[in-house]
């Protein structure tokens, strides 16, 4: 393609979603290094040794020589008394509990309004013309900023940080959904009906598992996100919720238990990310995200 | 990367049948002939572009601003938010606002990329490095970087330095992630053939690395922009009292949701700017990654 100026900035946006995309660093040791060269596991371990040594020697630097005052920068052992401290009050669940609730009823309505809209606007010309540079528009406004705006209109309780989340998660999705949409091979489309696949047909087994990969790369951006919307919608006004007590902790100037939340956050995080990532290998075990490892396709 | 860009009508064709559209529309595989909405193409879309916008803001207007369909307190109407822009301007209001976010954004963005692209490129070179490091920074991606905002006010006081912190760990994964991922999808026959004609490691990477990257790098710096942006509205907003983030709050808890809808404008503009100084930056080092699109 000649390189042509798109005034919608479609253009550009591509780029941007292909760099949303994440790597997968497993993939890239089998294409650096020889395939047995080194087990996998290996690997596992020296990533857990990796940490217990940073952990040691932070407690080292915080907890034995103490080169910050310890009441700025709490040493391991400090978080991690703090961290069986929440763990066994029960108020705590109650706290996780709520901020997983505005996650999850965000997170979901985001993928299935931006799995839609991205559908729309990457397959129909006339949803492109029409909805695509409303979808853009809003894509380059800082979603964030619309923060205390919906905490005024939605108040301190659910629907705020409901809100925020969905926000926040739901462009990562529908951009990726419409790059998915632009990867469909149209050949293997074509050849498809050549062999006389009907539409049923052709939408499952050649469509759909080209778009999966990209829509669950998108939902896994999209995690991240969502996580920022709620912290963001519970710093700036909540009754509960993690960020409520984080925020509670850090102006109380208990900088151990702040940084035992952020653990705890931090835990929950990975563990959902962890979740999008496997499905994705469940459902769409052959994709390597090619387009930034493969090189000249 | 060439599909990823490629934005042509055939490209788009086959999608239509997700949208469950008549079986025949797949097939099409001739010049676009269709109905109009196929066909427009250049200034044309941007005056459609322009018209939808000229008519949704007409819309707002009426509905908000003369029906008022909702309290203009809480969604105000076009004008209030041109007004709100106007007070804040000539009160000189909005300028130390201003003024400390372009600083604390420059400043960490800055600092993302001066940190970053060496670290990424270390990455992106070395498997054990990546080995190493990797699992690591991947899982620090994945937290929110927000949770360290309290954090952050606690370590570094109340100035523009948390928010340079937070604008900074927005900014910095993206630039190292994308940068890493640059030297990796190296054609490696490019590095056994100038390895062929004699070139050292050094000349290797001088290059054929580093140019075959520098697009990589580009989308980093891309993306950190946004994310960057983000960051800096957060932070500004949870823990600052400068700054065009503490100025939505400030505007959003006295009410005047038409001036905090313009700071919002105006945090575009910069978004917008930074990111076209970028845009003339990459074609001026990197023209090769804009003309061969084929």
């Amino acid at each position: 393609m000649t390189t042509t100026k798109d005034p919608s900035g479609i253009e550009e946006a591509g780029q941007v979603a292909v760099a949303e995309r994440e790597i997968d660093h497993d993939h890239i040791g089998k294409v650096l290094a020889p395939p047995g060269f080194i087990r996998r596991h290996t690997w596992n371990f020296v990533f857990v040794i990796e940490i217990v040594f940073i952990i040691l020697i932070w407690q080292f630097l915080q907890g034995g020589i103490e080169i910050f005052p310890i009441k700025f920068v709490p040493a391991p052992s400090g978080i991690f008394t703090e961290l069986v401290d929440l763990l066994g009050d029960t108020r705590t669940y109650d706290h996780i509990l709520y901020s997983l609730r505005s996650f999850v009823v965000g997170y979901v309505l985001a993928a299935v309004v931006g799995i839609t809209v991205g559908l729309l606007v990457g397959g129909s010309k006339l949803a492109e013309l029409t909805i695509g540079p409303l979808v853009w528009t809003s894509y380059a406004v800082p979603r964030s900023a619309l923060a205390p705006m919906i905490i005024v209109w939605f108040g301190l309780g659910l629907m705020s940080k409901v809100t925020l989340v969905f926000l926040l998660a739901v462009f990562p999705i529908i951009i990726n959904t419409m790059e998915g949409v632009r990867h469909v091979d149209k050949t293997l489309v074509n050849a498809g009906k050549v062999f006389g696949g009907s539409t049923m047909q052709i939408l499952r087994k050649i469509v759909v598992p080209a778009l999966l990969p990209f829509i669950l790369i998108g939902l896994r951006i999209a995690v991240v996100r969502g996580f920022i919307g709620v912290l963001l919608g519970e710093f700036l006004g909540s009754f509960k919720g993690l960020g409520k007590i984080l925020n509670t902790a850090s102006y109380n100037f208990e900088t151990a238990r702040a940084l035992a939340i952020v653990v705890i956050l931090i835990f929950l995080a990975n563990v959902t990310m962890f979740l999008v990532s496997s499905i994705k290998k469940w459902v769409a075990p052959w994709h390597h995200e090619e387009s930034l490892l493969g090189g000249g396709r | 990367m060439s599909s990823t860009t490629e934005h042509s009508p055939q490209v788009t064709e086959p999608a239509t049948a997700v949208v469950g559209a008549s079986p025949e529309k797949i097939t099409l595989d001739r010049p676009p002939k269709g109905p109009w909405h196929t066909r427009v193409k250049g200034w044309h879309r941007l005056l459609i572009i322009v018209v939808e916008f000229t008519l949704i803001f007409a819309l707002w207007q009426y509905l908000v601003g003369t029906l008022e369909i909702t309290n203009p307190i809480f969604l105000p109407p076009p004008s209030r938010i041109w007004n709100g822009f106007f007070d804040m301007v000539s009160s000189g209001e909005l300028w130390p606002h201003l003024r400390r976010s372009a600083y604390s954004y420059t400043v960490g963005y800055s600092l993302a990329v001066i940190v970053g692209i060496p670290l990424g490129l270390l990455l992106g070179t070395s498997v054990v490095a990546y080995r190493l490091t990797g699992p690591l920074i991947w899982s620090l991606y994945a937290t929110p970087w927000i949770a360290l905002m309290p954090m952050a006010t606690i370590w570094f006081g109340f100035g523009a330095a948390p928010v340079m912190f937070i604008v900074f760990l927005a900014a910095f994964f993206p630039v190292m992630l994308n940068t890493a991922a640059g030297p990796q999808t190296v054609d490696r026959s490019l590095i056994r053939s100038a390895t062929v004609f004699g070139a050292g490691s050094l000349t290797v990477f001088r290059k054929v690395i580093l140019p075959a990257s520098l697009p990589f790098i580009l989308i980093g710096m891309r993306l950190a922009i946004v994310i960057g942006m983000i960051g800096l509205m957060v932070a500004e907003i949870v823990g600052s009292t400068v700054g065009l983030g503490a100025l939505i709050k400030l505007k959003s808890a006295t009410f005047k949701i038409g001036s905090a809808f313009s700071v919002i404008v105006i945090a575009v503009t910069l978004t917008m700017i930074f990111g076209t100084a970028l845009k003339a930056l990459a074609e001026k080092v990197a023209p090769w990654h804009f003309s061969d699109k084929a």
